[in-house]
């Protein structure tokens, strides 16, 4: 009997409406670990180089993690994979709430879609059957129209419905995935993904418990976690004032990404914080499966019929939809995370792309003449609300920006390239590489394009005295380092925290729960791996299992043709922050790239970043070199 | 007479430390009552310091929790 999942994989071939179910073997699974260890060896073994990400022939994988839906805060998480329509490269992306825990209660491990229905249709998975519903009604509609509509027609309001809204129908090539209308797989675009299958939503119910190795160890581990949280000052600032925190002590660092990364302070902070957010429009802190932390926020405007059921805005929409676009209204941007979530639009990407255009409206390349008539000034609430809108129908201007900043810079030209902040295509998240440099080496090697949760930030470990320093110890990680250096020191810390952290997305734990960012320390991790699968594992195998992931991401990229070129920064990066307290700070590009090197060397990857015959032997992948060997040099 | 100005729970605080001579961060910090503990990282002059860094009579320091991402 398999513990704490359940050795089975959905198939699913829209095309030929087959179902069909995959045992997988224990050792497979301990390999993979789920999450997105499974969505990189499906892509490589089921999925052709060079394929349209818009086409029916790519594949989409959903899978929670081996952790997934153990009763112990942050084991909530599942990732989407597939090849990604916004960076062409390996798309995955995780979310937290409640789907992934369900889906294992529903005997699902994960799920790979391929194909594309012939016309519009959801999946309803209730405990092990699984059937493809007719979702013509459903077309068109916003999400909370849609959830409402699948809980009443199977008659069961527990249903938990992962789904796109308009914004995916019409691929926007940044289209997220909603889950309760206000947990995300957000990045990568891995909602036009489903758009372009003609799969509306993924409805799941699952009643049947998850089998545990060892209870008393699990609720020994789960019981110590909860009574850290309201001491530990990283977990208790995330319950009190969500990721919204860092508004403002971002800013007090100079690190807020403020008018496109110009500046790193924005003088109206205040009024976007989580002081502003708790005093204004705030009704509950809410959280995850099974999670004491409670991390998220809802919240309500009257002014703009903002919901609480669609959440609240994180740290990375109050940055992108505020200090990103100079917009100080608070309700403003509360309105523009609705919309976003209810078209299912990443919030990252969607408010990149309106500063972008809002920076080529200030150099005059765009006018309201190519607008539509919209004054799209930084600090425009209103043409802000407009631009999203446009965005998720695809509407006018709308058309361009739903291509995403990049190829929209393609298709004005006149100089905005260098306006449009992206890696391998996909725009920066809401943190500073000028004031934190592993956060370079995270943008430019993370496969998936400009990612900032690829490993803890330098803040984190940046003073041995400081919470969770002493915790990350057992990693081998004796030496803290300044934010703003490049050293082998520096890379090395990166190097380690990114497997710690690649082993969280591939086993479904929250990033916000073990330590540094949070209180449960390594050994609690490792024991819960135990004690929920009955494994007797090690934080040796479990960073192995984080690396592999790495690896098997890098491959499909090499395989698609990216390698060193891509691993690359916008320019502006490279030139000095112009306002706030790290004004004139800048990276250098060739301490940048010799450390890029350096990380290569350090990972057992070539000069041009893809990994050696060794490696993939080292990890158990010589299939890949069996499989690919031919078609790419490693 | 240096400004320490500390962060902690999406607050500003701002201390006035009397000096007549530079002295490191960690005196500093002493003399505001901080623990190492709840220090990340600090910013004076445009640079990150650490607890052994000087700090001048005229200078203004920022301290900060660690802060993550996400
Ligand atoms: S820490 Fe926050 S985001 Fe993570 S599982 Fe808990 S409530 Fe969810």
């Amino acid at each position: 009997m398999a513990f704490g999942y359940n050795r089975r994989v959905l198939h699913v071939d829209l095309s030929a409406e087959r179902i069909e179910v995959e045992n997988v073997s224990d050792e497979f699974y301990r390999t993979y670990m789920g999450g997105s260890g499974l969505i990189g060896y499906y892509l490589l073994k089921m999925m052709k180089p060079g394929i349209d990400p818009l086409g029916p022939d790519n594949v989409l994988v959903f899978a929670p993690g081996a952790l997934t839906g153990a009763p112990l805060g942050g084991m909530c998480r599942f990732a989407v994979g597939a090849k990604s329509p916004l960076t062409n490269a390996f798309g995955q992306s995780e979310a937290g709430g409640f789907w992934g825990p369900e889906l294992k209660r529903a005997g699902f491990d994960g799920i790979v879609i391929r194909g594309k229905a012939s016309k519009p249709v959801y999946l309803y998975i209730n405990d092990g059957d699984v059937s493809i519903y007719d979702a013509g009604d459903l077309w068109g509609k916003k999400t909370g129209e849609v959830q409402d509509v699948i809980r009443d027609r199977h008659k069961d309001p527990a249903i938990r419905v992962a789904q796109i809204g308009p914004g995916g129908e019409n691929l926007v090539r940044y289209a997220c995935i909603t889950n309760e209308l206000k947990h995300f797989n957000g990045r990568n675009g891995l909602g036009a993904v489903m758009g372009s299958k003609n799969l509306k939503a993924i409805a799941v119910r699952g009643k049947k418990q998850i089998p545990i190795a060892d209870h008393k160890l699990m609720s020994e581990i789960s019981k110590k976690f909860g009574s850290t949280v309201m001491e530990n000052p990283l977990t208790k600032g995330l319950y009190e004032s969500g990721t919204a925190a860092s508004v403002l002590g971002n800013n007090a660092a100079g690190i807020l990404p403020t008018k496109n990364f110009r500046y790193g302070e924005f003088d109206k902070a205040e009024a976007i914080s989580a002081k502003a957010m708790n005093e204004k429009i705030l009704v509950a802190r809410e959280g995850c499966y099974a999670c004491p932390v409670r991390c998220k926020r809802a919240v309500k405007s009257d002014r703009y019929g903002v919901e609480p059921r669609f959440g609240g805005p994180e740290y990375e929409t109050l940055a992108s939809f505020g200090s990103l676009c100079l917009i100080d209204d608070i309700e403003v941007i509360a309105k523009a995370n609705q919309m976003c979530n209810e078209y299912t639009l990443d919030t990252i990407s969607t408010g990149m792309t309106i500063a972008f255009a809002m920076e080529c409206f200030e150099a005059n390349i765009l006018t309201e003449d190519d607008t539509d008539g919209i004054e799209l000034s930084f600090g425009n609430g209103e043409a802000l609300l407009a631009m999203i809108e446009k965005i998720a129908k695809r509407e006018g201007f709308g058309d361009v920006l739903a291509e995403g900043s990049k190829r929209a810079s393609e298709i004005i030209g006149k100089g905005s390239e260098k306006f449009a902040l992206t890696v391998k295509g996909q725009e920066l998240p809401m943190h500073e590489p000028r004031g934190k440099y592993s956060l370079a080496l995270a943008y430019a090697a993370s496969e998936r394009g400009a990612d900032h949760m690829v490993a803890a930030h330098d803040t984190m470990v940046a003073s041995k005295d400081q919470y969770g320093f002493r915790e990350i110890m057992p990693l081998g990680i004796l030496e803290p380092e300044s934010p703003t250096v490049f050293s082998n020191l520096k890379v090395r810390t990166f190097a380690y925290l990114s497997m710690w952290w690649s082993f969280f997305n591939a086993a479904g734990i929250c990033d916000f729960v073990p330590v540094p960012r949070s209180s449960m320390p390594i050994k609690d991790v490792v024991d819960a791996m135990c004690a929920f699968t009955g494994w007797q594992t090690s934080a040796f195998e479990l960073m192995k299992v984080g690396e592999r992931a790495l690896v098997l991401a890098r491959m499909f990229n090499a395989r698609e043709g990216f390698d060193v070129k891509e691993d690359a920064l916008p320019e502006r990066l490279f030139s000095p922050l112009e306002k706030g307290p790290l004004s004139g700070n800048s990276l250098s590009e060739e301490e940048f790239k010799e450390a890029l090197q350096i990380y290569y060397a350090m990972m057992n990857w070539n000069e041009r970043g893809i990994p050696t015959r060794g490696k993939l032997s080292e990890l158990g992948l010589d299939w890949i070199a069996e499989d690919y060997g031919q078609s790419y040099s490693i | 007479m240096a400004k320490v100005i500390v962060f902690s729970g999406d607050r500003l605080t701002e201390h006035i430390v009397e000096l007549d001579r530079a002295v490191t961060l960690g005196y500093i910090l002493n003399k505001v009552n901080i623990s190492r503990e709840e220090v990340g990282f600090a910013i004076c002059r445009s640079k990150y310091i650490c607890l052994d860094d000087l700090v001048n009579p005229e200078d203004e320091v920022r301290i900060f929790p660690p802060l993550g991402g996400g």
